[in-house]
């Protein structure tokens, strides 16, 4: 079977950049961390404030998150993945830390059911990141909305709440094999239509 | 194409491994099982990247101006440990609002002829100003300690410092050559963290080398005791 990785077609363009960047970070070129703030600040602040919902401590992630990749920068392995899953991993995990240190509760009614809240990322003070931002957002986008509902709700809560597949069972009332169906289910689709979309020529 | 005995994986576990929603005990199992299993983990790698996808449909928004200036003041910092012999009146890094703010206060200073004279000359009076950035208690914040021309005394303004609670205050440390340290100020914070408060030692300004403020006891401490907010060298 084919292993299609949903970040080859969009990193092509980036991902020699990225790599670059990086190893010019591991020998501390200030203006490198520069770039690829300006590259990323937005993708990492923006699922920051999903996650914790407020700006200052999505400020203080962003920062934070940076200032790690400033001072671990060698710890990126590139066999393991693209520049963007290892800092999109990063901030996930601290944002969602700082989410239980603050000990919330999970809402589930406050969750969107729908993945179409998403807009054109062309506001961006960065045009790189607009124009690979929306590109990237549409393709997920479109993905997200052709996921059940109830899928894209399980994703959505272990993602931006943080939860297992018995905490989303317990706060949904649904049983947890249903709910593990659905994760698998979900994380499953998803992967082919990003892989659909891979074979689709590039404009 | 090598054939897989799926009964030798964790494929099902996978997807919820990377979104991190397995029970830490099957997260630890998983694991165990990735470390020999070379199938498995370029699985975990493709489902990896299709949680962070997840990222990338969050409604984008751009962090303040602040966190950048934040970041590279720290990178700074770092990458110079001994900055000891820089000149005493280089120009400070300013924030975009301080920028403007000194550019008006050099403007205002040409037009009276204060700041341009011949510049081999002896040293014409100035305002003097210090940079005080962020440190562990409030890695975001800044201020700018503005010095009279006589050096006598100053006054400090500041910028995302948090309000304290009602039994602590933040302090102003003075500090000279030998590392005693003077109160300069005890002050509190307004609720948008902006302000400003007037600044004298025992000593003139101009006679201490480093700046600090620290959270301390309402009322303030003869010497620092709690987390540094902020601090910078003259």
């Amino acid at each position: 079977m084919a292993a299609p990785n949903p970040d080859d077609r969009t990193s092509r363009a980036a991902a020699p950049d990225d790599a670059a960047l990086l190893a010019r970070i591991r020998r501390r070129e200030a203006a490198a961390i520069g770039v690829l703030y300006d590259r990323y600040s937005r993708l990492v602040y923006s699922l920051a404030l999903r996650i914790v919902g407020d700006s200052s401590t999505a400020e203080e992630i962003t920062l934070d998150v940076f200032v790690r990749i400033w001072e671990h920068a060698d710890s990126y392995r590139a066999e393991r993945g693209a520049v963007r899953t290892w800092l999109t991993g990063i901030t996930r995990n601290r944002a969602i830390d700082a989410l239980r240190r603050r000990g919330a509760r999970p809402d589930t009614r406050s969750l969107p059911l729908e993945a179409a809240e998403v807009r054109a990322a062309a506001n961006s003070r960065h045009p790189e990141q607009a124009v690979e931002g929306s590109l990237l957002k549409e393709r997920i986008r479109n993905a997200l909305a052709e996921l059940p509902p109830d899928q894209q709700r399980a994703l959505f809560l272990a993602y931006f709440r943080g939860l297992t597949q018995r905490e989303i069972a317990e706060a949904l009332g649904d049983p947890l094999g249903t709910v593990k169906t659905r994760i698998r289910l979900g994380m499953e689709k998803l992967r082919r239509l990003l892989a659909d979309e891979q074979r689709m020529p590039e404009e | 194409m090598t054939s897989v005995n799926i009964e030798d994986h964790w494929l099902e576990e996978l997807p919820a491994y990377a979104l991190g929603s397995l029970e830490a005990a099957e997260a630890a199992q998983l694991e165990a099982h990735l470390e020999g299993c070379q199938y498995c983990r370029e699985e975990l790698q493709i489902y990896e990247a299709v949680a962070a996808s997840l990222a990338w449909s969050v409604e984008g928004a751009d962090p303040p101006d602040s966190a950048r200036a934040a970041l590279l003041t720290r990178v700074a910092r770092d990458r110079e440990p001994a900055a000891a012999a820089e000149p005493r009146r280089r120009i400070p890094q300013l924030r975009p609002a301080w920028a403007l703010l000194a550019l008006a206060v050099i403007l205002v200073g040409a037009a009276l002829g204060i700041f341009l004279g011949p510049s081999a000359g002896p040293a014409e009076p100035t305002l003097r100003t210090v940079q005080l950035v962020g440190a562990e208690a409030a890695p975001l914040a800044a201020g700018t300690l503005i010095i009279s021309m006589d050096g006598t005394h100053g006054t400090l303004v500041y910028d995302r410092l948090s309000p304290l609670g009602e039994g602590q205050q933040y302090q102003l440390w003075l500090i000279d050559p030998e590392d005693q340290r003077d109160s300069g100020a005890v002050f509190s914070v307004p609720e948008d963290g902006y302000g400003s408060v007037y600044v004298r030692g025992s000593r003139p300004l101009d006679e201490y080398t480093s700046f600090g403020i620290t959270i301390e006891p309402a009322g303030g401490s003869p010497g620092p005791t709690g987390e540094r907010a902020l601090s910078g060298d003259a």
